[in-house]
Formats: structure tokens, sequence, C-alpha cells
């Protein structure tokens, strides 16, 4: 059994006029699928990646799996028990607390007028782990040092770290109550390529010393390969591809992924010859879905068919992709 | 060799106070300390470096882009073998060198449409009529790939998506037929495959309008795949500058060396931990007295310490600020 997982998880969201227009007007209600049945599972010391382009739906995900956000259908599980959002109950809290987030932003991320020590310590007392003040105080002073700060900065404000440090105390803020699963969503963008390597070796290290779980969304596919054991890729709402990351790389199959791993910058590609083509380029709205599979409007591949038939999963040795052009091929 | 080059700047420098509200008396920082640069024509110069580096301001400052409270300097600037001073450097602002900035949403006016804004400005840089105005516009929408241009002419900025925004800011940056466009970050809000074509644009406006780029960015990738020079800069400081292809493959200063194997690849396999640069980028203020990278650098000696060390010529265009190369090639 899989350490969690989402069941067909669906996620409208209601982008209408006001109602007093839609009384006037004669408007229709209108609702905006972000997320469009995806189903995944993440095992114990697994980390799994989301790929995906802006408006694929990825941080709506994020915010679904820690229960930010209440989906339209499907399910959170956990060890095999559903994850509810409304419920207040003891048992719905401590399964809460096994799953927490670290946010792209590490500034907006921590309250300015807390100390950094208050900060760790909150969710110990909220989750009662610790009752003794002077464990607690102990306890801070060691997820400092495993994050690679020192115990002094418990005394410190937030505007004194830098970045990638504030990251770090972000990182000990949600180490603190002692999760199983840690949702990442873009932790590392908003640093610098220095910093975001000790972030991402720091996450890696954790990982191995506390058998933890990832969620992991990014944008950068560089940054998955370092960081990821499996990877789904992500667009409008729809898991496209899904492999482990070594035959994800190596043998892409969804066109899409395939654009992905061709358009990512590289260091060892000199003088590349770019296509200025514009109509190729953009990620349709998600407002304007197109039918059939959502990809066919920029795919190279794609034949009558795409545009009517929704493509179905075909397997792979380790995943899965929709493409049913490439499964013929 | 001054005649052939586009710009070439020496000793640039931008200093802020450290605090604005002491007025002159208050201790200044350098953000941007002695720069020389040479722009040469037809070229895509790229400028790397990680936040606080000073690539932006030197951008800025290359088009005399720096008010009060901070301050620049220079020793001379010359364009296309023209001497000028500070004021004749703002002059060449708007027309002969213009911008294009990171965020597309906030470089245009949301309340005018684009057309209405690329009119405006080839009016006032250009002796043309409204209606040549407004021809010139399209062929300038075209000439960056927006599809059905006649018809977009008329739209506000919030109808275009961002990578065709940062388009239209491209042809706003072409309207006044620019020698140099100095780009910030043009790509960084942009999702990967909507940043390879406009980095397509800008290269292709490289080649066949003879007009030079010098690209800011924080992106080893985008730096590999559209200059042909880069000049990777740390605390203010060019520590090493030469042809991409040169430096990246085969980077001299250690501080390139350490962004480049601290690069997540697509290459490279999981099992290998990132390469981790010791510290932290200095504050601003308390750069070290030598080499601003001596406190992060794992192979410094006692003299980087004392004495910042200049860029030096090595094989090639190749010049790096280290003690540990010269002519020769590496020493230690």
């Amino acid at each position: 059994m899989s350490l969690i997982e989402l069941r067909n998880i669906i996620q409208d969201f209601d982008i209408s006029d006001p109602w007093m227009a839609r009384v006037l007007q004669g408007k229709e209600r209108r609702l905006l699928r972000a997320v469009d049945d995806v189903s995944l599972s993440i095992e114990k010391g697994e980390t799994y990646a989301l790929v995906g382009e802006s408006g694929s739906g990825k941080s709506t995900i994020a915010k679904i799996m820690v229960g930010l956000l209440n989906p339209t259908a499907g399910q959170v599980v956990i060890d095999g028990q559903p994850l509810t959002v409304q419920s207040r109950s003891p048992q719905a809290r401590a399964l809460r607390r096994r799953l927490q987030m670290v946010f792209q932003s590490p500034y907006a991320s921590l309250n300015p007028r807390w100390r950094v020590g208050s900060l760790i310590g909150e969710p110990i007392s909220a989750f009662g782990l610790l009752d003794d003040k002077k464990a607690q105080e102990r306890r801070v002073h060691e997820l400092l040092e495993m994050v690679g700060l020192s115990s002094n900065d418990a005394n410190r404000f937030p505007h004194e770290f830098s970045g990638g440090q504030r990251q770090r105390i972000c990182i000990a803020r949600v180490l603190a109550s002692e999760p199983e699963i840690i949702v990442c969503d873009e932790p590392t963008s908003a640093l610098d390529v220095s910093v975001q390597a000790q972030v991402l070796n720091l996450l890696r290290d954790l990982q191995s010393e506390l058998d933890l779980s990832y969620l992991f969304i990014t944008h950068d596919l560089a940054v998955v390969r370092q960081i990821a054991h499996r990877a789904g890729v992500l667009y409008l709402g729809q898991l496209v591809e899904e492999q482990s990351i070594d035959d994800l790389f190596a043998t892409p199959r969804h066109p899409y992924t395939q654009m992905l791993l061709e358009a990512a910058p590289r260091v060892d590609r000199f003088n590349r010859d770019f296509t200025t083509d514009p109509d190729a380029a953009e990620s349709p709205s998600p407002i304007n879905r197109p039918s059939g599979c959502p990809y066919h409007t920029r795919c190279d591949h794609a034949v009558a068919a795409c545009q009517t038939v929704e493509p179905s999963a075909h397997s792979v040795a380790s995943g899965f992709h929709r493409c049913d052009v490439q499964q013929t091929a | 060799m001054t005649t052939q080059n586009l710009l070439s700047v020496r000793n640039l420098s931008v200093d802020f106070p450290m605090n604005r509200y002491q007025g002159r008396s208050s201790p200044r920082f350098r953000a941007v300390n002695g720069v020389s640069l040479d722009i040469l024509p037809n070229e895509i110069l790229g400028l790397v470096g990680e936040s606080g580096a000073g690539k932006s301001l030197t951008g800025l400052a290359l088009m005399g882009l720096i008010s009060a409270p901070a301050h620049m300097d220079f020793e001379s600037y010359e364009f296309n073998g023209k001497s000028l001073n500070r004021a004749e450097v703002e002059e060449l602002r708007g027309h002969t060198i213009s911008m294009v900035f990171q965020d597309p949403q906030t470089s245009l006016n949301p309340l005018r449409s684009v057309g209405d804004v690329l009119v405006e400005s080839i009016l006032r840089h250009v002796d043309v009529t409204p209606d040549q105005a407004r021809a010139k516009a399209l062929s300038l929408l075209k000439e960056v790939g927006i599809p059905a241009a006649e018809d977009r002419l008329d739209n506000y900025p919030h109808e275009f998506s961002g990578g065709m925004r940062q388009r239209v800011v491209i042809a706003l940056a072409l309207a006044t037929e620019p020698q140099l466009i100095i780009a910030d970050e043009p790509t960084t809000a942009l999702d990967v495959s909507v940043q390879a074509q406009v980095i397509g644009v800008l290269k292709s406006l490289s080649r066949d309008k003879e007009t030079s780029v010098v690209l800011v960015t924080h992106d080893m990738g985008v730096i590999a795949e559209s200059t042909d020079r880069v000049a990777v800069m740390y605390a203010g400081h060019i520590v090493e500058i030469g042809s991409t292809e040169d430096v990246l493959s085969n980077p001299k200063h250690p501080y390139t060396k350490g962004l480049l194997s601290s690069t997540p690849s697509i290459e490279r396999a999981r099992d290998e931990a990132l390469y981790q640069i010791p510290g932290a980028m200095p504050r601003p203020g308390s750069i070290p007295e030598g080499c601003p990278f001596a406190p992060r650098c794992d192979r410094v000696m006692d003299q980087c310490r004392a004495v910042r060390p200049e860029l030096r010529s090595l094989s090639g265009d190749r010049e790096a600020a280290c003690y540990l190369f010269d002519e020769a090639g590496e020493i230690a």
C-alpha cells in the first residue's frame, strides 16, 4: 500500500459572471477544470515530482494534497484512510500533522514579527508533541542544526536571514511537526542557483535521514532530474505521462514531455537554432480546453482523431502515458 | 580597436548611500565596481550572476538610467568611437539604446492599446507621419512574430498572453531602431517553451537587424544557448569574460566553476549531490578588501585576501580576475 494516494481528483473552479449579470443577461454558469481526473501515489521515502507549465494545475494538486482545498471529486488517502478537510476530529488532525508543505516564497511564509525559535516551536506545541518548555527549546535547537543553521539563530527575526536561510527555517518549521510527507511547491525557484543547490542537497539529506516522502512541484526539469525518483507531467490539469526518472529522461513518450525536454535550456548546448514560430508556443487557457487530447493544438504528431478522441492511458515499463499516436507508432 | 566596438566603457561604477536619510555624509557602498566592457556590433553579450552581483545595475548604468540617491561614474564611455560624457550617455537612451524589462505586464500601460503605445514611441523618435508610424508599428509586430498582427494592433495588453506581451515589449524597444538593446531577464517570467521563442526573437534581431543585445540573466542555460560572449559578475565585479562556449565549457575562475557545477542539469544522474559553493554572497557594505570571492573560494591564497585581482587576459579573448591564471595558463 502506498503511503499517500490521490484517487481520481477533479477540481473545478467557478468562474461565472456575478449572479446579477447571470440573471439579467442570461449568462450560463462557467466552470474551469483545473485538475482533471488525476490519480497518483507516493511511496514511503520516495520523491514524486510534478512538472508542468503555468496553468497546468500543479499547485492546485499540492493544495488538495495537504487539505487546503477540498476537491470537487476524488479522494486523498493516507495509509488507506481518506483525508477530509471538514473533519475536525482528532484522527483527521493527527493525519494532517503527517502532511506538511514548503512554499515557494520563504519571504511570505514566515511571520516577520516572530522570532525564529517561536516560528519553529509553534507546530511542536500546536500538535502537543512536547509539553516541557525546556525540551521544546532543545528540539528547536536540534531542528535548526539539522537544517544547517546554528542554535543561536533561534533568537533572531526572519528579516535577518537571506532567502536560502529563510527557506531552511521554513523546512525546520515543517520538520517540527514530524511529518512523513512534505509537499514542496517550487521551493527553490525564488533562489539563486548556488543557494538552490544547498537547499536541494539539504532536502535529499533529510529524506535519507528521516525517510521522508516528497511531492515536489516544479517547472524546472533539471531540478526534477536532480531530486525525484518518479515524475508526472501535467498538462492543462491532466497527467499526460508518468515514469521513473531515468525512463522519463531516456525515453519520454508523450510529445509534450519531449517538447519540454527539448525546450529546457542547457549549459552544454551552444548557439542553438531557435524557432520563433509563435503558433506552437503557448499553452491554451484552461478556460477553453481543447477537445480530445488537450495537447493536439500544439502537437507535431497530431492526427485527426486527436481532436475528438480523449486519449487513454497506455502502460509502459515504469508508468504510463496518454498519447494514442505514440502508442500505435 | 576602439573603432570596431559599438560601445566601450571603462571603470563603470555605481554606488549607493548606506543610509539614505543621512544624505551626503552617509558611507556609500559600491554595487558595481570598476566594470569595463566592450560591446561589439551584432553580438549578444550575456551578463550573468546571482542576486546582488550588480548585473542589472550594470545594464541600467550603460544607458545612464541611474538616479539619486544612487550615483554612477565612469572613466570613459565610447559609443561608435565617439567619447561621451554622462549627459550625452543619457541622450542615447530611448532611441540608440533601448531596454526590455523582466515583467512584460508592468512595462505596458494597461489603459492603452499596444498600437497606440508603439505609434507614440515611433512618432517621438522618428520623423514620420502618423499613418507611416502606424504602418511601421504593424511591421514591428510582424517582425517579432505576433500572429494576425493587423488585428492585434488595437488590442490591449491584457488581451495578450505573457509571451506575446514580451514580444510587444521587444517591438516597442525596436520602434526607434536602436543599435543596442539591453534586456534584463526578459524570459525569467515565462514558461520554457515560450522562453525559447522569445530568445529566438532576440537572436534573429541581432542577426538580421544589426542590433547588439546585452542579455542580463541568472540562467546559465539561457546564456549558453543565446549569447556570443558572456561576462560573469560577482559582488559588483566582472570576474570572468570571454566567448560563451569557451567560458562555459572550460571555466577558469573558481566562481564560474562553482556556479556551473551547482546548476542542475537534465543530463545529470540523481545519485550525485550538487556541488555547493560554501557561504553566501557578501552583503552590501561588507565586501572584502581583496578578491570579493576569497572567503568562499576553495583555492584561496594569501595575496587574494590582500589585493583585489584585476581582469587579466588569458588565451584568446578570455579574461579572468584571478591570481591562479595568467597568459600562460594556470599558475598554481
